[in-house]
């Protein structure tokens, strides 16, 4: 009547990388985050990215070089879309904050959309 | 015993599946970020965004404005500005800025901390060279006017003007003749030594070309 116990295979092994695995997940995605970990302008929160390209658009005034504009913008978008900067440019002149940078803003990206279109740039 | 082992081995395994789980988040697949400010950019790009707000500042020397923005890069009290534009200059020193940019990236910093950093220019050579060209053209100008200018037929053309145009002379003979120069690029950091512009309150007999040719200079033949 005795006969051989089946070996039970060793789930509690399974188990154990299982639960593991989740709580590692967990702390790593949760609680300790890793931080500032490739932060490029195209990460930036839509707000933030506006106050980039008014910098970017005011920086272009001042030193005219729109070679390097359009480098710092491509950081933003790539492929750079001018009818995104346009919208963004709209929400600029609508903010108080930076609706007197609108004009130059403006200026700036028929300026850019000039370049892309001399150099065959995107 | 076989329980105890069991046991301890079931402890081994969540070690281990923990390790796996936060090398995956870490290192593997990190957490990106997204909707994030302008202080969690990358080192890179903050010293890019530094070199903007001084090329900004550089133009239009307002300096609220250039101080608001430099707020935006910081993410808690414990940084201040001075310490945001001193950690992008050193950076931008390493990553091989060229001069000029680190030259405004100075010049922030001194209207930050108030101090004098950035070197003081003693030795321009554009300004040498480009007054050597003016004085060059200066003298062939004087030269050719000697000669009264033929016309068609032969004839020489009496000109009331010796000098022929581009020139500006002024009415008073006495005066030294001011050439009308296409002023220099802006030689940032540049102090133009000449106090007598054209339009401001000095007398003729004191006025001096724009690029500073000594009083009297053209009319010493």
């Amino acid at each position: 009547m005795a006969g051989k116990q089946k070996k039970r295979p060793p789930l509690y092994l399974l188990t154990g990388l299982i639960i593991g695995a989740a709580l590692g997940l967990f702390i790593g995605y949760r609680i300790f985050p890793v931080q500032f970990f490739d932060i490029t302008p195209a990460s930036l929160h839509q707000d933030f990215q506006e106050d980039y390209l008014v910098m970017v658009g005011l920086a272009y005034h001042a030193d005219g070089d729109i070679g390097r504009a359009y480098s710092r913008i491509s950081e933003m978008m790539s492929p750079i879309d001018i009818d995104r900067l346009r919208a963004m440019s709209l929400r600029i002149d609508d903010n108080p904050d930076t609706h007197s940078n609108y004009e130059q803003i403006r200026s700036f990206i028929n300026d850019l959309q000039t370049y892309m279109s001399d150099t065959g740039r995107r | 015993m076989g329980r105890f082992n069991r046991f301890v081995w079931f402890i081994i395994m969540i070690i281990i599946g923990g390790g796996a789980g936060l090398y995956y988040a870490w290192y593997v697949k990190p957490a990106e970020f997204v909707d994030a400010a302008l202080f969690n950019l990358r080192s890179d790009y903050k010293t890019d965004y530094v070199l903007m707000t001084a090329e900004i500042y550089a133009k239009d020397h307002d300096r609220l404005h250039a101080f608001m923005r430099l707020d935006k890069l910081l993410p808690s009290n414990s940084e201040t500005r001075e310490s945001v534009v001193e950690d992008a200059i050193k950076r931008a020193e390493g990553f091989g800025y060229n001069p000029v940019d680190l030259q405004k990236m100075y010049h922030l910093k001194e209207i930050i901390t108030g101090e004098r950093t950035t070197p003081t220019p003693t030795h321009d050579p554009t300004r040498e060279y480009l007054f050597e060209q003016t004085r060059t053209a200066a003298a062939e100008i004087v030269r050719e006017s000697s000669t009264p200018t033929p016309n068609v037929n032969g004839d020489p053309v009496a000109d009331s003007n010796p000098f022929g145009t581009g020139v500006i002379i002024t009415t008073d003979p006495n005066a030294a003749p001011m050439l009308e120069l296409t002023p220099a690029d802006d030689w940032y950091g540049y102090e133009d030594p000449a106090d007598d512009y054209p339009g401001n309150n000095t007398s003729s007999e004191d006025q001096v070309g724009f690029s500073g040719i000594p009083e009297g200079f053209l009319g010493d033949n």
